[in-house]
């Protein structure tokens, strides 16, 4: 009888357990013993963790922005809750540079019959042309949706009287990935050509590409792209042939490796012939209390030469001046407690030691620097902690005689450039302070702000600045959702704006380099290893629909990251004389020939 | 039940080891600051029963620190001090994660809950401040509702309620002060000075850093982490008691008659295992019982079984000397177990169903 009522009952015992998620595991049992429709008395169904939204769908139209109830109307309570927007998307595309948010974006908890009020709008540094709008909001909790709400909205064409609309001198021909701008030309009846006129772009297939509202167009799949420029009641179409970008994914061969896995290991730093890596956490009772440094005068054969001590659980980043004299290190979870930085010596072959300790305003810990001529830029662990900058006119006693932070997140790494300091500061995003460059009067005793932009996700976690091009590659690490690598546009540096992303599934992006010369991004891309991604000609949308990667390897194999004896863990690149270095936080140091 | 349990993002609970499970309920969780877990262990072998992830960011390290028990034995309660300060919430006894706060404080180190339990207090240990004045963060547990934060003093390590609920006592560890707070204005109603010629901001003298309530709400211990001592004192500001330890105190632990207390010496690898008395005129007096030869790198922090009878300290490790737990009975100093976990251990919450009101 008993495996009779489980055989007829299998498909509705499925579900149930479906609903009960992450009921105990009495629950659990109940439910695989469901009632007959003749028993007399129903199971106890158990504690049930179930969310709703209020609405089926939402509507953002008009102002962009919409209110939604989260109601848990299960008997369990749940949290944390993330209130999850994917892409927004317009023709089958994601539009850089506009996002849809929930706030709050995070519910702490939310107990059996409670609601929590949200409002979701739509924020956008670009234009967002005619069209009709999608995306969808998920509740997630553990990972998982546990309940979904699509979006929504249109943002209509102006009403405009326009005779004939034409693209004047569109190309009939581009690779993926190439950037073109079209121009639509709007007539009265008279012939006369009218100005101002918003014209409505589309391209099909949907997926095709993108187009902005400034008619910028990038093509993503080679085939035929139809450009459709609208305005009142005319159109006008150019058919564009989207050619494969031409890249052959190419490989990097292992030139050499210095293996060193007593300890994790974290970022590095060249300088000649010799490489400095840092140390992290606690490998099986080896902690993160050393400065390797090898001699690479042999790149086949890197030789560890020196194991420099410090106090510290974390030796996190490590620079070196690029006079070669000096190199910067930072501590965190020392057992003094004290942190701060150390600044070593380099005077020796491939050798340091100790001029000083610098700690005071530290003892939070120091998670990243960057050193510049004089001044040591230093990263202070904590919210609202920020940047300090130290003078090191003399190494032996520095002082600090700058401090920027932004109060509502923490600092995590900094990058000095042409007198810029980009400041990646987590979910208050990337800030951009002078400090010399002189563009707001700024030095490095008085940093100024120049600008600053939240890329769409936060998690603003590291930066490249490309003066030459005016664009800023910014990493967003986050473990929860796809890795992404922004492109921000500071042509204009008071006002930076998104205007194209790059996604892998698999995990998240970490420190970058680029090679400017040959245009190529190498990005270190933790368990994928290296990505490398081409960069050249003007960047827009979904770099990873665009036949962009030139190359994507693990050298070592899938593993924990950290926690694997040879699983690649790839923390950061470094370009040097032609080869590619990479710390490895499993293996150590990896030397690669790029073969592309 | 473990096995039942789905995997999680965050809050993650494997499916741990379940050799050696005694019969006896006591549980003991610790926190692993550098591996971003919490573990949980038998109190009675030392054997680990769960271990919790709590990895925001999975290779930075975000410190779980300080661990807490609800006075109602219903929930159990953690912080992350570093990224994004955090305070977690799970339910007991199943161990499932409920809620996260986002504490939007600079930090977060130790949890002090109300008796109704109703309320936590979590203090913010911002050492970046050099001295600066820091703040206590107020959370109303039922719905990790952000109630408030409250400027109090540079460095605040600890936050305590007094059993009556009428006062949070903080420790201020940059300032060589204890300051208490009204829980229901959040005002600072006393604050003074824990010895005689205090350092200066941020260059403590006696760097006070947990503290503990007596039963009668009359006085509280602290152990004065840079001083080698414990201290008590009455709510006048009076040192009423005092008694040398081993170097570092740091957390501290009572039993729940007070008549025992129990401090980690983090710099000189001991225990030390205090006894409270009380004079014909009520004055409170120390004696340190015993001092625990644990030879354990960096001990760190303390828990007691409610009869003062076993105590549990966190140790961080070394280099080459991997972190971990000794159980150690008060009485004799006998080890009943050690147990080498995580990396870098730092909290410790004794639960027994049998433990709360």
């Amino acid at each position: 009888m008993l495996s009779w009522v489980n055989r007829d009952m299998s498909r509705f015992t499925k579900q149930r357990t479906r609903r009960f998620g992450r009921a105990g595991a009495l629950a659990a049992a109940l439910a695989a013993v469901p009632s007959c429709g003749a028993s007399p008395t129903a199971p106890d169904p158990g504690p049930v963790a179930e969310l709703t939204f209020t609405s089926s769908t939402l509507d953002l139209s008009g102002d962009l922005q919409a209110g939604t109830s989260l109601r848990n109307v299960g008997t369990l309570a749940l949290g944390p809750i993330t209130l999850a927007v994917g892409q927004l998307e317009l023709g089958g595309v994601s539009v850089p540079g506009a996002s849809v948010e929930a706030s709050p974006a995070e519910v702490a908890t939310l107990n059996p019959g409670a609601s929590v009020n949200l409002t979701v709008s739509v924020v956008s540094d670009v234009a967002l042309q005619p069209g009709s709008y999608s995306a969808r909001l998920d509740a997630v909790v553990s990972g998982r949706s546990e309940a979904s709400v699509g979006l929504g909205f249109v943002v209509e064409a102006p009403a405009v009287d326009v005779a004939s609309i034409e693209i004047p001198g569109a190309p009939v021909g581009a690779r993926q990935g190439d950037v073109l701008v079209l121009r639509a030309e709007a007539r009265d009846e008279s012939g006369s050509t009218m100005d101002g006129v918003q014209i409505a772009w589309a391209v099909s297939p949907p997926g095709a590409g993108l187009i902005t509202a400034e008619g910028r167009f990038v093509g993503y799949e080679p085939g035929v792209a139809q450009i459709t420029a609208s305005a009142g009641d005319q159109e006008a179409t150019a058919t564009i042939e989207i050619s494969p970008r031409g890249l052959t994914q190419g490989s990097f061969a292992v030139f050499g490796q210095g293996a060193q896995d007593l300890r994790f290991n974290s970022d590095l730093w060249l300088h000649g012939d010799c490489a400095y890596t840092g140390t992290w956490g606690d490998r099986q009772g080896q902690l993160g209390n050393t400065l390797n440094v090898w001699d690479i005068s042999d790149p086949a054969r890197p030789e560890l030469t020196a194991e420099l001590g410090v106090d510290a659980r974390v030796v996190n980043d490590v620079k070196v001046r690029s006079d070669g004299k000096v190199a910067v290190i930072s501590h965190e979870f020392s057992i003094d407690q004290q942190n701060g930085v150390t600044l070593l010596d380099l005077s020796g072959d491939c050798s340091a030691s100790v001029l000083s300790r610098f700690a005071a305003g530290l003892q939070s810990g120091v998670h990243n620097v960057w050193v510049e001529g004089d001044f040591v830029y230093v990263v202070a662990d904590g919210v609202g902690s920020g940047l300090r900058i130290l003078d090191i006119s003399d190494p032996k006693s520095p002082t600090v005689v700058a401090a920027f932070a932004d109060p509502f997140s923490f600092l995590h790494d900094v990058y000095v450039r042409d007198g810029l300091a980009f400041l990646s500061h987590w979910d208050s995003g990337l800030i951009i302070l002078d400090v010399g460059n002189g563009i707001v009067g700024g030095s490095p005793s008085d940093p100024r702000e120049v600008s600053r932009i939240r890329t769409s996700g936060g998690q603003t976690h590291n930066a490249w600045y490309w003066p030459e091009r005016g664009l800023v590659f910014v990493g967003e690490e986050d473990f929860a959702t796809p890795g992404i690598m922004h492109v921000v546009d500071v042509a204009d540096l008071f006002a930076p704006v998104e205007v194209a992303t790059f996604r892998v599934a698999a995990d998240t992006p970490h420190n970058f380099w680029l090679d400017e010369e040959r245009e190529i991004l190498h990005m270190a891309w933790y368990t994928q290893g290296i990505i490398s991604l081409d960069v050249s000609g003007g960047l827009l949308g979904e770099l990873e629909r665009q036949g962009r990667t030139m190359a994507s390897q693990r050298y070592s194999g899938l593993g924990a990251c950290p926690g694997s004896a040879t699983g690649t863990c790839t923390w950061a690149p470094q370009l040097h004389e032609g080869l590619l270095y990479v710390a490895d936080m499993n293996t150590g140091l990896w030397v690669l020939t790029p073969e592309f | 039940m473990s096995a039942a349990q789905a995997a999680c993002a965050c809050g993650r609970r494997d499916a741990g080891q379940p050799a050696e499970v005694s019969p006896h309920p006591g549980r003991l969780y610790v926190t692993s600051g550098l591996t971003d877990q919490v573990f949980r262990l038998d109190a009675e072998t030392g054997a680990v029963v769960s271990t919790f992830g709590l990895d925001m960011r999975r290779d930075e390290v975000d410190e779980p620190h300080g661990v807490a028990i609800s006075p109602d034995g219903r929930h159990w309660y953690v912080t992350l001090a570093h990224g994004n300060p955090t305070l977690w919430k799970f339910e007991l006894p199943d161990d499932r994660l409920v809620g996260r706060l986002r504490l939007g404080s600079r930090g977060a180190s130790r949890v002090g809950l109300t008796p109704d339990g109703r309320f936590a207090f979590v203090p913010d240990y911002d050492r970046a401040g050099t001295g600066a004045v820091s703040e206590v963060t107020v959370v109303r547990t039922e719905d990790l509702h952000l109630v408030g934060r409250v400027e109090v003093c540079p460095a605040p390590h600890d936050a305590q309620i007094s059993p009556d609920g009428s006062l949070v006592g903080v420790t201020c560890s940059l300032s060589d002060e204890l300051a208490f707070l009204d829980p229901a204005t959040l005002d600072v109603v006393l604050r003074f000075v824990v010895g005689p010629d205090p350092g200066s901001p941020g260059e403590p003298r006696y760097k006070p850093l947990n503290l503990v309530w007596s039963p009668d709400g009359r006085f509280v211990h602290v152990t004065l982490s840079a001083a080698a001592m414990i201290r008590t004192f009455s709510l006048e500001g009076d040192a009423v008691a005092e008694v040398r330890v081993g170097e570092g105190p740091a957390q501290l632990a009572s039993a729940r008659d007070g008549r025992l207390l129990v401090t980690a010496n983090r710099l000189d690898r001991t225990a030390s295992v205090v006894e409270v008395s009380f004079s014909a005129d009520g004055k409170p007096r120390l004696e340190e019982r015993r001092r625990l030869e644990l030879d354990v790198p960096y001990p760190h922090g303390v828990a007691l079984t409610p009869d003062g009878g076993r105590a549990f300290v966190t140790y961080e490790g070394e280099q080459g000397r991997p972190a971990g737990v000794v159980a150690v009975s008060t009485a004799d100093g006998g080890v009943a177990w050690a147990a080498e976990v995580g990396a870098y251990l730092l909290g410790a919450a004794y639960y027994a169903p049998e433990s709360t009101p």
